[in-house]
């Protein structure tokens, strides 16, 4: 008798095969390729190589840190991972805040760009059921949340997890239907944020498990990490993916996911001396430097010109999303030159 | 904090800064967000102005001496 039709069908241990399988999908989502709509999830990659104190300040790459709260904390790449994983984020408490007030959080969090999560088709009748996974060790135990939020910050859906272990790193899946109400966008602005809670006040407070209107980031059983300066916690491995289930931590090469960040940010720390010989009082000449990678949108330039001799008016500006130019010009008439040291350019969500 | 140019770039004078005039870029969002809040950036800079030199500090500049450039432009 043929079997041409499984209704249900479930497998618990390790399923082999000794021939082909053809399947339309894997989990719901593509059978390969950027199954992780996070970037830099597993916290390698880290351009700035700074420890960040200050709210909305970016740490390891597409990861920022955002606060308002008494207390203080620092956030930085770390080397402690679980096995198979060699770095993580770091949330170390500096300065305590015993008493999180109503309008005071601490929080880690993720701006996925639209483009990278329309066909989640949230805000549609169409939702897809969406999947988050990630490793957590905690000097704290108790109850966290994790928020996915809209980019007009009016749909939240709030989800808790349990750090069981102090100092133990614990694997860790939250599953979320998908959102058929608000606004969602699809394009290069914000798509979907995830925002990992360490401290929520209760104007950010709501109830897990179910979408709601409104910019929430946690529930009243959110434990207080800012309590103590010896409180700290680190997350790695994270990955959200179309479907129920969370699959192993997508592995993409250094170079891919170096080139997926530097979509939102690329430090280049090089130099160039523009120079020119000759010339009237205010000839000018231009240097330009292009970004291995189209960026999210035009980026904001830190530069540096040094070492100007007879050179004046400087002037640096982005060419749109894919390079920027500096001009120098003479002072005096004659010989001019200068150096000029691109050190970031910022497309960050 | 910002700093008006001679483009239509503004300087975050926190970082120097340059940021570009695209309502996708976040740090232009934060500067219009501050603007409404009724603070005013710095007016642009203005440049140095130019100095013409005269032919002898022209020459000076050259190191070359008047018998030199003489030599060199063949009127020996």
């Amino acid at each position: 008798m043929a079997l041409n039709k499984v209704n249900l069908f479930r497998i618990d241990g390790t399923l082999g095969a000794v021939s082909n399988i053809q399947t339309s999908a894997l989990n719901g989502g593509p059978l390969a390729g950027l199954r992780n709509r996070i970037i830099n999830g597993d916290m390698r990659i880290d351009q700035r190589a700074a420890v960040v104190t200050t709210h909305n300040a970016y740490t390891v790459d597409r990861w920022h840190l955002a606060f308002a709260t008494t207390g203080a904390m620092q956030c930085a790449q770390s080397s402690d991972a679980p096995a198979s994983f060699s770095a993580s984020l770091l949330f170390d408490v500096t300065t305590a805040d015993t008493s999180i007030a109503a309008g005071e959080y601490g929080v880690l969090a993720q701006y996925i760009e639209g483009l990278n999560v329309s066909d989640f088709a949230w805000g549609t009748a169409s939702a897809q059921t969406a999947t988050l996974s990630f490793w957590v060790k905690s000097t704290t135990t108790g109850t966290y949340c994790v928020s996915f939020r809209n980019s007009g910050n009016n749909r939240s859906y709030v989800a808790t997890y349990s750090v069981v272990s102090a100092n133990t790193w614990e694997y860790k899946t939250i599953t979320v239907p998908g959102d058929t109400s608000g606004t969602w966008l699809g394009t290069n602005a914000v798509g979907i944020s995830i925002i990992f809670s360490f401290a929520t006040g209760s104007t950010f407070q709501t109830t897990a498990g179910s979408w709601q209107a409104g910019n929430f980031l946690g529930t009243s059983a959110q434990t207080n990490l800012l309590a103590s300066t010896a409180n700290e916690i680190r997350i790695t491995g994270v990955q959200l993916e179309p479907g129920t289930v969370a699959t192993p931590f997508e592995r993409r090469s250094f170079g891919q996911e170096l080139a997926l960040c530097q979509r939102y940010f690329y430090k280049p720390s090089v130099s160039y001396i523009e120079q020119s010989y000759g010339g009237g009082v205010g000839a000018g000449t231009s240097t330009q430097i292009y970004f291995p990678t189209q960026m999210r949108a035009t980026p904001t330039i830190t530069a540096a010109w040094s070492s100007g001799v007879n050179a004046v008016a400087s002037t640096i500006s982005a060419l749109g999303s894919i390079g920027a130019s500096a001009t120098i010009s003479s002072f005096s008439g004659g010989d001019y030159a200068a150096v000029i040291t691109w050190t970031s350019f910022a497309a960050e969500l | 904090m910002y700093q008006l140019t001679t483009s239509t770039s503004i300087i975050r004078l926190t970082d120097n800064a340059c940021i570009p005039p695209d309502p996708a870029n976040r740090d232009y969002r934060d500067y219009l967000e501050w603007v409404a809040a009724g603070n005013e950036p710095e007016p642009a800079p203005v440049p140095p102005a130019s100095v013409e030199l005269t032919p002898t500090e022209k020459l000076a500049a050259s190191g070359l001496t008047v018998e030199e450039l003489k030599t060199l432009l063949g009127l020996e």
